[in-house]
């Protein structure tokens, strides 16, 4: 089974996201901040990191400049999922390097999950 | 005849002869006198005339007699006929305003005293009760011994003069403690003057600004805008902005600027600088924008758990539930919706209101751009039973240079709108396009329920609903053509409307300059 890692602060969120994601067979780790996000990317080796961008303690910003600084983690897969729609945002992601940008209210979580596979089919981690 | 009265005769001739020259001699002599005393008279006249214009009056005293001679404009000035007037330094005292008489008799007999000039403003009171200011001056000559002989003076009446002071002091008052900063320069831009509030504003004190150059006051990095800024000034008389001060310890300020050029018979004379620290409003500008920018994102987070927990709840089938249920669910999908949608609008309003928008600005074919957004809509047309007739262009038209975005969500808007307002049968939508002149004009004409004529003025401002929009579709936030209409307005477009009226159907029209012409019809 494949392992997802969910870095997000809200409940409902987390709830729904993780439901969905298990209901499609994938075994989901969940983090409230980048901080605990880190140690669970580094202890638990995740295939694929869901990330949501503003959170308490440390950010999902943060969080990307730090994998991408370090030589371990920065090939980690990172989908961001957020409510920030605006072009600023997404260009800053990009060049930290991520795989997909997703806006939360654009998207049904139908949908996420499909494009959650579509990116981890293009990284060789699904055939 | 004898010898002896040849020679009386001739004697007698003699005389006569010499009698006759000096008779002619007197004659002359009193003609000139004549002359001159006309040229005195006139003389006389001409001062008199003079001292009248001038409201000046001389005067003579002379102090051991105490006998005081006035010339008629005095006699003017004080409103005194010559028989009412003893004619001494005692009866000018009376004139004078009993308030003022110490201290006019003090300040004369000093100066005689002290061999000090004499200028003195007073009050006198003429026998109609009315008060006159005068200004008084003198000379006093003194005879070998130091003992003062006369004084030869005159009085000036300066009421009008005062009662001007009086007026210009009052408007130079409210100019000083005026809480705007007021300054006055010459046309080279060299203070004259500055109010209490543009000195201390900009931390200076009012005696170290006068002569300075108004470049002072601007950081290095702001000269240039100021320079444009004055040129303008000159050019058009007047002109406002906003522009960044400096304070004498260096630290800026935003300042809105309202200048003007100060003309005197139609020219210019210097200019005039009244500024208002907007610091604050600033501030309380940017915690609006920030608010509602915060507020709309913390609002979309949990709306949007609202919007992914009900399809996670319909995700495990809703078949069970009763068929009000299944409704309510329904009902509760579409109030989110429309929430969200309020949510954007408000987001953008806090964008485009603040300035904060990226354009992405880049040639775009309107036509294409309809289509697009006609095809988008077209489950909403079917739905409502609209028939859409969209004339494509007979020719190519020229492109546009826009945001792709910003434009499509405007036509959405016009084209949304056209659906939600159309009749209930036999609804259609006319969309055409053209160009004219090195523009390109949407049209989008519906049969539906028309603008009221007292209605129209009002149909762009914020959070605006007709009376029979709110009837035939209620929930609309009375936000979309505000916000198209400013997106029009930064993308250098005309968003405009026609409608007969109520009931009478309404159309709207979308315009840009083509990318060929640099006519902008902003």
């Amino acid at each position: 089974m494949k392992k997802i890692l969910l870095i997000e602060d809200d409940e409902f969120y987390t709830k729904t996201y993780k439901y969905g994601f298990e209901k499609a067979g994938y075994e989901m780790l969940t983090a409230e901040n980048g901080d605990e996000g880190l140690k669970l990317l580094q202890s638990e080796k995740p295939d694929l990191v869901l990330l949501d961008l503003i959170m308490p303690v440390k950010d999902g910003f943060d969080f990307l400049k730090e994998i991408r600084a370090n030589e371990a983690l920065k090939d980690t897969p990172v989908i961001v999922l957020t409510v920030l729609a605006q072009e600023e945002d997404r260009e800053a992601c990009k060049q930290c390097g991520i795989d997909l940008y997703l806006v939360k209210t654009e998207h049904s979580l139908a949908e996420i999950i499909k494009k959650t596979e579509g990116v981890m089919k293009k990284r060789g981690i699904l055939e | 005849m004898s010898k002896d009265t040849k020679k009386q005769v001739d004697e007698l001739h003699e005389k006569i002869e010499g009698l006759e020259i000096e008779v002619s001699l007197l004659r002359d002599a009193y003609f000139q006198l004549e002359k001159a005393k006309k040229a005195l008279e006139e003389s006389e006249r001409n001062l008199n005339k003079s001292q009248e214009i001038a409201h000046l009056g001389s005067w003579h005293l002379d102090i051991e007699k105490n006998v005081l001679t006035w010339t008629d404009e005095i006699y003017r000035i004080f409103g005194l006929k010559p028989q009412e007037f003893a004619a001494t330094y005692e009866a000018f005292l009376e004139r004078v305003h009993p308030d003022d008489r110490k201290k006019v008799d003090k300040a004369y007999w000093t100066s005689v005293k002290k061999r000090q000039p004499y200028n003195i403003e007073h009050r006198i009171i003429r026998p109609d009760g009315s008060i006159r200011i005068v200004n008084e001056r003198c000379d006093t000559e003194y005879d070998k011994n130091g003992k003062a002989l006369r004084s030869i003076g005159n009085v000036q009446d300066i009421t009008e003069r005062k009662k001007i002071e009086g007026e210009l002091n009052r408007y130079k008052f409210v100019i000083d403690q005026s809480t705007q900063q007021i300054a006055f320069a010459d046309l080279e831009g060299n203070i004259t003057y500055v109010n209490n509030a543009w000195a201390k504003d900009h931390g200076y004190k009012k005696e170290e600004l006068i002569g300075k150059h108004l470049s002072i006051f601007h950081p290095e990095t702001e000269l240039t805008t100021v320079e444009t800024f004055n040129k303008t000034l000159l050019k058009k008389g007047h002109l406002s902005g906003e522009i960044v001060h400096k304070r004498k310890d260096g630290s800026t300020f935003p300042a809105l600027m309202h200048n003007f050029v100060l003309k005197q018979n139609n020219k210019p004379i210097g200019l005039i600088g009244v500024a208002v620290d907007i610091t604050k409003e600033k501030q309380i500008d940017m915690m609006k924008t920030e608010f509602v920018s915060l507020a709309s994102h913390q609002l979309r987070t949990p709306i949007g758990g609202i919007k992914l927990l009900l399809e996670t709840f319909k995700s495990e089938g809703i078949d069970h539930l009763t068929t009000h249920q299944q409704e309510f669910l329904t009902d509760i999908e579409v109030s989110t919706e429309r929430m969200i949608g309020l949510i954007d609008q408000l987001l953008d309003i806090s964008r485009l209101e603040g300035g904060k928008i990226d354009l992405q600005l880049r040639r775009v074919d309107l036509p294409s751009l309809v289509e697009k957004t006609i095809g988008a809509l077209s489950h909403l047309f079917e739905e409502k039973r609209i028939k859409i007739n969209y004339k494509k262009p007979s020719e190519t038209l020229s492109q546009i240079r826009v945001d792709k975005n910003l434009t499509e969500q405007v036509i959405q808007n016009l084209l949304t709108n056209a659906a939600h307002y159309s009749r209930k049968q036999r609804a259609r939508v006319d969309i055409s396009l053209e160009e004219v002149d090195g523009v390109v004009i949407l049209s989008i004409k519906d049969n539906g329920i028309g603008i009221s004529k007292h209605e129209q003025q009002e149909i762009f401002t914020r959070f605006f609903r007709a009376d029979n929009a709110r009837k035939v579709y209620a929930s609309g936030s009375g936000l979309g053509l505000y916000i198209s209409k400013m997106i029009v307005r930064l993308l250098n477009g005309q968003l405009w409307f026609k409608s007969p009226g109520e009931g009478k159907g309404s159309t709207f029209f979308l315009s840009f300059p083509t990318v060929a012409s640099k006519k902008s019809n902003a």
